[in-house]
């Protein structure tokens, strides 16, 4: 993959990609879909509906079974493991429970963002080259928690952590970050803080961003573009403005519940 | 109990009876070998005022010592030689095949009992601390082998998965992710392997593999019975003294 963003052509394009897990699940069914650099996409459904494994496929942890998908411009079903690194080192990743090595410090934990650059040799005398350091703690410093890395990752509030596992993908100077529900294990007034922060970051390096949601009333209040999924199947796929009840109805395949909304900012 | 745990019971009892039957034991010659045992043990120690074979402490002292640094020196290495034998035998880190012979080498390896091992190394490498060393650091490397691979099939895969996902190798995903949350269980198990081998060269010297048994077994052949007491009493202590401590600092680790 060429390190520049291609000007004027789509970043991401499943065509037709279907995932059969080997278990038998379909979990995606022929799912065709283009995103531009810079969208904020929000990835809604209810659990099992395929978000997941929609966004683990453009970093191909989860390879699709059939169709094809590419990203920058390279294909990733057959891609070989030495491209697929390739691929992997300008994709950030952001999850859940953050996945952050809780016995290492702050910038060690950052510091793995810079493994795809980094050879053998050095990775086994931790020597990491003065450019990376320096980027490793400017990252640190947009998420704003500088003073916080030589503590160890796992002295950290749930959301200080998620913003190292930010800090991490930023180091890898990614061109898509990809966030599986990023704030599910946060409160609410935290979550919406990492959900602006996430905002604000793919603004300013025009990211193209997909985020799994559950709560709905979050993909609309923060995203531009939301891609509803149901049992595998794409159900939805518009702006985040402008959304009717109908269209929710459509994708969690009843009535709108309290429990799907994660409520405001008092 | 039900009809199933009256069988097991029988089971029990009859696997019992026969393993002690091929031991020869019998109540009978317990009591009657009884007073031997103490008329041994009074041999032991010193009688009618005499003192304790000082003269023969300098050689303790260097058996000592030497049974000191083959325990520390095969611990040491053992443990580091199964550093990486989590790459080929966890199921974390392995490929099923791979996975499947790795861990069919680390059980051929467990299943060499050291003394075995010691016996065979001393008839090709000589009577000395080598062969005493070799054996124990086999013994290590099988036992730190195996618990390491246990641990790192326990730990948490959310940040090899972090890794992955940002274009690391295998090997940097062990490196990175597993071994940073395996450490204290890695020196842990070395002092486990540590304590265990200290009380394995003390005996070594039996079979002609160096350590404190070379004079347990000169002066029992010499029939110097109070400096038999004297060898058995001075590695009690230190053995005694080395496994506390050994114990209290892996409590501390973990």
């Amino acid at each position: 993959m060429s390190d520049a963003v291609r000007v004027g052509e789509p970043l991401v394009v499943f065509k037709d990609v279907g995932v059969t897990y080997p278990n038998g699940h379909q979990a995606l069914k022929n799912v065709s879909l283009s995103f531009a650099p810079g969208e904020f996409v929000a990835v809604v459904g209810l659990s099992g509906a395929g978000k997941s494994t929609l966004i683990r496929c453009i970093n191909r942890l989860v390879t699709p079974t059939t169709g094809s998908l590419q990203v920058n411009g390279v294909e990733l079903v057959g891609l070989d493991d030495a491209g697929l690194r390739r691929v992997r080192s300008r994709v950030g990743m952001i999850f859940q429970n953050y996945n952050l090595v809780r016995r290492k410090s702050v910038l060690k934990n950052v510091l793995d963002g810079r493994l795809a650059h980094l050879p053998t040799w050095k990775t086994l005398l931790g020597l990491y080259p003065k450019e990376d350091i320096a980027l490793a703690k400017a990252s640190l410093a947009r998420v704003g928690i500088s003073e916080k890395e030589s503590v160890r990752a796992d002295q950290l509030s749930g959301g200080q952590q998620q913003r190292v596992a930010i800090a991490r993908a930023l180091s890898q100077q990614p061109m898509i970050l990809l966030a599986d529900e990023p704030v599910a294990s946060l409160d609410p007034p935290t979550a919406h803080q990492v959900m602006r922060d996430l905002r604000n970051l793919a603004r300013e390096e025009n990211l193209l961003t997909l985020i799994n949601l559950h709560f709905i009333d979050m993909a609309q209040e923060y995203a531009d573009r939301v891609i509803g999924l149901r049992a595998g199947e794409l159900v939805y796929d518009g702006p985040a403005k402008g959304m009717e009840e109908a269209d929710f109805e459509r994708i969690y395949n009843r009535k709108i519940r309290p429990d799907d909304l994660r409520g405001a900012v008092e | 109990m039900k009809g199933r745990g009256w069988l097991t019971a029988a089971i029990v009892a009859g696997v019992l009876y026969w393993s002690a039957l091929g031991t020869g034991f019998s109540l009978p010659e317990l009591s009657e070998n009884l007073p031997a045992i103490g008329e041994f043990f009074r041999k032991l120690f010193p009688s009618d005022g005499k003192p304790w074979p000082t003269d023969a402490l300098p050689e303790i002292t260097k058996r000592l010592i030497e049974t000191f640094r083959i325990a520390i020196s095969a611990s040491l290495f053992g443990s580091l030689l199964a550093l990486p034998l989590p790459l080929i035998a966890s199921r974390t880190l392995a490929g099923k095949t791979l996975y499947t012979f790795g861990r069919a080498v680390l059980n051929l390896v467990r299943s060499v009992p050291d003394l075995v091992l010691a016996t065979l190394l001393a008839a090709s490498f000589g009577i000395g601390p080598m062969a005493g060393f070799l054996a124990l650091l086999v013994f290590s490397f099988g036992v730190v082998g195996k618990l390491l691979c246990d641990s790192v099939e326990t730990i948490d895969p959310g940040p090899m998965e972090a890794i992955a996902a940002a274009g690391g190798t295998r090997f940097q995903q062990a490196f990175c992710a597993v071994f940073p949350q395996v450490g204290p269980d890695f020196l842990a198990y070395t002092l486990y392997s540590f304590e265990i081998n200290v009380r394995a060269a003390s005996v070594l010297g039996v079979v002609g593999a160096g350590g404190i048994g070379m004079v347990l077994q000169s002066s029992l052949s010499l029939m110097k019975y109070t400096q038999v007491g004297l060898v058995i009493l001075i590695t009690f202590g230190v053995v005694f003294l080395i496994d506390s401590f050994s114990t209290w600092l892996r409590g501390r680790l973990v």
